[in-house]
């Protein structure tokens, strides 16, 4: 079979505090095959960032197996962006140098990073901001501003964890249609945390739902949408039915 | 402006102040206040430190004097001063060796060789002491018995209260009173009237009083039941006097000579002090009429200046061991000592 | 730089202008009701002078003050200078193991509480009478503010954020040098400021224990010829050193950390 871009099988995730243990994940196995855009849906506190966690290389399993583009034994850091939920842009550094914030810690020489990042603003519309500081952008471009920082340092393996949560529902549907963009235009391998059924639906090929702690996989649904996505498919009677059965199915998990 | 920018930016700016800050002053060539004599100094002279125990004043006119005038240079010594230091005292200079010579009283003499840190005495520069317990005129305390009870502002040292009760009690009284510490202009202590009797060196703050125009009642120690003693004196170390006693004997004779023209040309003396010290005293007129006074009290007619006398080494040490106004080391008073320890005259040509 | 962002710009620099407004006119206030008072109880001028007597004598002297003056700053930005550096250091050592934390804190503490009469007879026997003693002495002083602020700020980074540039495989070093140190920025300027405002008061400090000139000297040739005009004038010469410094503070941390101001002022 051909390597899959992230394997997770059998992954547990148990926290020890003083006596007690408190099991988070309990087994999971997910898939996301190659340029594959994968969206993980569960009630709120049920270990989703746990789990993009330790697909981030941040943590690791306590027990289970994950693999990266087939290798399950090598440091996983560094082989995913990974964009947690706040933007996190450093306000002493331009657009510019937040973009390019990966790069740097790679080392690369700061000229060609700036020109690197550059690009991508230009490419995604946002050039006229690059000298810009964070503190003067509004929620939306700087989620923008973190998806290109996140896009700039891995561009083939992509963890969001819900970005685009605290914005405003416009904002946010400009921003799932530029993520659309953006995601076709570079081929990127996707693994999306979100707590909206609508957006899963829009923007995913796969959803997973996961149950309230500790969590494991409770359904696997396809999305049968044909690509490119617009909004009014959302409209269709499939989508319908397939947004209500996951609602149904999280809101029973939300009352546990 | 980028991050890069500012962070060189916020670097460069303080370089930058430094950078001027030093330019200015190396350009200045700021000089010191006490300033030392003469800029040419041969190679061939032998550098020698003087540590000062009080800032600039009458006391110290005969050595300005002698700088002035090259009697240092003209001994093969290049004398540098070392300024005043309100947390360091030049007997510890001296016994450290960090200052060959410093000036000092005869009460912290006693007190060095007690706690083990000794100094010697090798001249006098006042042969009487000139110094007093005063009262303000209209206090209505006229005579030393009239302090019981009352507020003396002192310097904190231990034999205070002891030379001071002492007075008291000569003149009839039962010699308790209120010792506070302060570390206030004496003559402003008693204008404000929040200590009642201060004391003072009449050569200055005395001096200072009258042009005040603030008037004392004046209970000299001497004529109150202190044996005469002397204050300021020149010390030095006992390893300078085993090691360096050429050098002594140099430094001594230009003194000398600095305090002999002193006593006999107050005012030429006064100028010296003020042209040597720049800016330090801002009022002239103290300066004359302080030296006016202190020249021929440096030492008695027809006697050769610095001389000490047995006298003065034996009758006040005795009375501050006495009166258990000297500790040693650990804290306890001192009972006995060998007082002509702490002085000599060879260094003088008799 | 966009034309809104100009406008607010300007805006903000004129509000920070007017922002000096309330402290001139308090303080040429207080200066009114210190020349009334003086000249009402007739007090001698040789225990508080009238401020108008303390400036005509700055200015009469300003050729020997000038020369002391020059003297204390350059110690002050020398010390205060060191003084950074030995704190970001420290900050840093602190922040490298909770092990060097406990063991340093106590001593770093300690330090501040020795009197300056048990270390004067050491500085001047080791050190002389030149720069040495002073700047040592503001170091000393300043040091602490600027090491304890930092390594607060850099105890309070986001662990989101770390877990982002974990996640981007950034070295422990690249961390600090990238997010954490910048990130402490705002609490290092804010005991930056603490020290300078001390750092002058630190020289005279020094300079009582031992110098040939500078401020601290001069007041206290000053007291000692009972001319305590001059002594004012010396310390109203400090205390415009002092703001000096504090406003220089000010411009580096606007310079910076410009994304900060506009969230406090």
């Amino acid at each position: 079979m051909d390597t899959h871009k992230l394997v997770i099988q059998g992954v547990t995730r148990v926290f020890r505090d003083r006596r007690r243990n408190l099991e988070v994940l309990m087994p999971i196995d997910l898939t996301v095959a190659n340029g594959e855009f994968v969206t993980i849906i569960g009630p709120s506190g049920c270990g989703k960032s746990t789990l993009f966690n330790i697909v981030a290389g941040v943590d690791e399993p306590s027990a289970g197996l994950v693999a990266i583009d087939g290798d399950a034994d090598m440091k996983r850091a560094g082989k995913a962006g990974y964009m947690p939920q706040q933007p996190l842009l450093l306000p002493w550094r331009t657009v510019e140098e937040n973009v390019m914030l990966g790069l740097d810690v790679r080392h690369i020489p700061r000229k060609q990073a700036l020109e690197q990042a550059h690009e991508l603003l230009k490419r995604f519309g946002l050039a006229e901001f690059a000298q810009n500081y964070p503190a003067t952008l509004s929620g939306g471009m700087r989620q923008r501003v973190a998806l290109l920082r996140t896009v700039l340092f891995n561009a083939s393996f992509l963890l969001l964890d819900e970005p685009f949560g605290a914005l405003d529902a416009l904002t946010r549907l400009s921003l799932q249609m530029w993520l659309l963009d953006l995601w076709q235009a570079l081929h990127s391998s996707v693994l999306f945390i979100t707590h909206d059924v609508r957006e899963a639906i829009l923007l995913s090929d796969r959803i997973y739902v996961l149950s309230a702690r500790p969590a494991h996989v409770l359904r696997v649904a396809e999305v049968d949408l044909p690509r490119p996505r617009q909004q009014g498919q959302l409209a269709l009677e499939q989508s319908v039915r397939l947004e209500q059965e996951l609602v149904a199915l999280l809101m029973k998990e939300q009352r546990l | 402006m980028n991050s890069r920018v500012r962070l060189l930016l916020a670097i460069a700016l303080p370089v930058l102040l430094i950078i001027v800050v030093v330019g200015v002053f190396v350009l200045r060539g700021a000089t010191t206040t006490t300033s030392p004599q003469g800029a040419k100094t041969p190679t061939a002279m032998t550098r020698m430190t003087l540590a000062l125990d009080w800032t600039p004043n009458t006391n110290h006119t005969g050595i300005y004097v002698a700088m002035a005038k090259g009697w240092y240079r003209d001994q093969g010594i290049n004398l540098q001063l070392l300024p005043y230091s309100s947390n360091v005292n030049p007997d510890t200079l001296v016994s450290t060796g960090k200052a060959d010579v410093g000036i000092s009283a005869t009460e912290s003499v006693v007190s060095d060789y007690a706690v083990g840190q000794p100094v010697v005495s090798i001249a006098a520069i006042i042969q009487h002491n000139t110094s007093a317990l005063v009262t303000r005129a209209d206090s209505g305390l006229n005579s030393p018995r009239d302090l019981d009870g009352k507020v003396y502002g002192g310097g904190g040292a231990a034999y205070e209260p002891a030379v001071v009760g002492e007075i008291i009690k000569h003149d009839g009284g039962k010699g308790t009173f209120k010792n506070v510490t302060l570390n206030v202009d004496p003559i402003q202590a008693l204008k404000s009237r929040q200590v009642d009797f201060e004391w003072i060196y009449e050569g200055w703050e005395g001096i200072q009083a009258q042009r005040e125009g603030l008037k004392l009642n004046t209970f000299y120690i001497t004529e109150n039941g202190v044996a005469d003693y002397y204050t300021p004196t020149i010390i030095t170390g006992p390893n300078e006097i085993k090691q360096k006693p050429d050098l002594l004997h140099r430094f001594m004779a230009a003194t000398a000579q600095g305090y002999e023209f002193a006593r006999t040309h107050a005012k030429e003396s006064a100028q010296i002090l003020i042209d040597q010290n720049k800016g330090v005293f801002p009022d002239s007129g103290l300066v004359f009429a302080s030296q006016d006074y202190l020249s021929p009290r440096y030492a008695d007619p027809g006697r050769k200046w610095g001389l000490q006398d047995a006298a003065a080494w034996h009758g006040y040490p005795e009375f501050m061991l006495s009166s258990n106004g000297i500790l040693d080391a650990a804290g306890k008073p001192v009972k006995s000592m060998n007082f002509d320890a702490l002085y000599t005259n060879q260094f003088l040509s008799t | 730089m966009s034309a809104v962002a100009q406008t607010q710009y300007r805006a903000a620099n004129l509000r920070r202008v007017a922002n000096y407004g309330p402290a001139v006119v308090l303080t040429v206030a207080l200066l009114l009701l210190w020349e009334l008072f003086v000249r009402a109880s007739q007090i001698s001028p040789r225990l508080l002078p009238s401020p108008i007597a303390i400036m005509q004598a700055l200015f009469a002297n300003w050729d020997v003050i000038s020369g002391h003056t020059l003297q204390t700053l350059l110690e002050t930005v020398i010390g205060l200078a060191i003084a950074t550096l030995l704190g970001l250091a420290i900050a840093i050592l602190l922040d490298l193991s909770s092990w060097t934390r406990k063991a340093i804190y106590p001593l770093l503490v300690t330090s501040q509480t020795i009197p300056i009469i048990a270390l004067a007879p050491l500085l001047v026997i080791w050190f002389g009478y030149d720069l040495a003693p002073k700047v040592i002495i503001v170091t000393l002083y300043c040091f602490f503010p600027i090491a304890v602020s930092c390594a607060d700020g850099l105890l309070g980074t986001d662990a989101d954020l770390l877990r982002l540039m974990q996640s981007m495989r950034a070295s422990r070093w690249q961390i600090l040098w990238l997010v954490r140190l910048p990130g402490a920025m705002p609490s290092f300027f804010s005991g930056l400021r603490i020290a300078a405002t001390y750092s002058v008061t630190g020289a005279i400090v020094g300079e009582y224990v031992a110098a040939y000139s500078g401020l601290g000297l001069y007041m206290e040739e000053a007291a000692h010829s009972f001319a305590v005009v001059l002594v004012f004038a010396a310390v109203l010469v400090t205390a415009i050193l002092s703001l000096l410094l504090f406003g220089f503070v000010s411009l580096l941390e606007r310079i910076a950390l410009p994304w900060y101001q506009g969230t406090r002022s």
